[in-house]
């Protein structure tokens, strides 16, 4: 009885253990049709080998080359934060709630900011003692000086912040100005 | 440059130097494309610098590499079945892109009928069949990488020879 033909396969290769070959080998030196299995899976076996990719030695200088230099200089692996990965589920409403929190808090900070008087010029109206803050920079000079000559009427006492250090330069403008604007003739 | 740059263990070299071919062949074999097969070597020869244990062992390093090779050459299976699929869906609504795409691809690729005919093996044919020819691993250790009996294994390169020995045959009467 003839073996199966995978096992003729095996046996081609050589992978059929030792009592079993010898059998195989005998059988096929005198079976027609198992011989010629044999001769053809030998065939294909060595249609493939005899197919030798031609740049084999190209190729491994290449990638020895390209091994070379990524070992000297190692690429820098950016490995991210999994946290930045996790999502997170809030249901709408919270969601909604924390964004008009935001949007609160947002509006409240930038109002305190505008009325806060850091890098301000004071400027005190005389009758009524109250203190107005005129939102202009010390720097702008001419906008300063045309709010207080608004009322001419009243005198106006000019506060500059502390941390302002004047730098005499030219004429003297300020004083020109004031008296100008303050006590008009 | 001096080797101290990137100072290696002369084991890593001699494994490199002597592995390079069946690794290159086993890779080149089971992905049909030279840039694959270079780019599968690169990653399993970089590995292998990690493994300090297995340089000395010629054998159980090409093992090893075959095994990430097999690993690597199935993601890159993977990403090509979705590209064939697409290309199929792409012959099928404009036949003359596709055409014209195909016979680009067979410029770039000059492939031998060999490659040919294992291109059109299914992968599970063509794998163990190409560790056996080209890796030159035994059925019991392509049964382990490939997490397959040593039977199946037996039965898959058959299948792989008979199908090949028929493409094969058809290539050439189709040649002369």
């Amino acid at each position: 009885m003839c073996p199966e033909r995978d096992i003729l396969s095996a046996y081609v290769d050589g992978e059929v253990p030792s009592p079993w070959d010898r059998a195989i080998a005998d059988h096929v030196a005198g079976c027609e049709s198992c011989r010629s299995v044999t001769e053809r899976l030998e065939h294909t076996r060595r249609t493939l080998r005899a197919d030798d990719p031609f740049d084999w030695q190209g190729a491994r200088e290449r990638v020895r080359l390209r091994i070379a230099t990524r070992v000297a200089a190692p690429i820098p692996v950016f490995v991210r934060p999994t946290i930045w990965r996790r999502q997170v589920s809030i249901p709408l409403p919270v969601a909604v709630l924390a964004a008009g929190l935001v949007i609160a808090l947002g509006i409240t900070l930038a109002t305190s900011l505008t009325r806060s008087n850091f890098g301000m010029v004071r400027i005190t109206k005389a009758p009524a003692g109250t203190e107005i803050q005129i939102a202009a920079p010390i720097s702008d000079l001419e906008s300063l000086l045309a709010k207080m000559g608004g009322d001419s009427s009243q005198e106006s006492v000019l506060t500059l912040p502390k941390n302002v250090r004047l730098v005499p330069v030219g004429e003297p403008r300020m004083g020109l100005e004031g008296d100008f604007s303050g006590k008009k003739p | 440059m001096s080797n101290t740059e990137y100072a290696r263990p002369p084991s890593f070299d001699e494994a490199y130097e002597t592995l390079f071919p069946a690794i290159y062949r086993v890779s080149l074999r089971v992905t049909g494309s030279r840039e694959i097969a270079e780019e599968l070597c690169h990653e399993a020869f970089i590995k292998l610098m990690d493994r300090k244990d297995l340089q000395a062992d010629l054998d159980q390093a090409k093992f090893w590499l075959i095994r990430v090779v097999k690993n690597l050459s199935l993601n890159y299976e993977k990403r090509r079945g979705r590209e064939r699929a697409a290309y199929s869906r792409l012959t099928h609504l404009a036949p003359s892109v596709a055409e014209s795409s195909e016979k680009q691809v067979m410029r770039e690729e000059t492939r031998t009928l060999v490659q040919h005919a294992l291109d059109k093996l299914p992968y599970n044919l063509r794998a163990p069949l190409v560790f056996r020819e080209y890796g030159g691993l035994s059925y019991r250790e392509i049964g382990s990488i490939l997490h397959i009996s040593e039977s199946n294994v037996k039965v898959r390169i058959f299948r792989a020879r008979e199908r090949l020995e028929k493409a094969l045959s058809e290539g050439e009467e189709y040649v002369s």
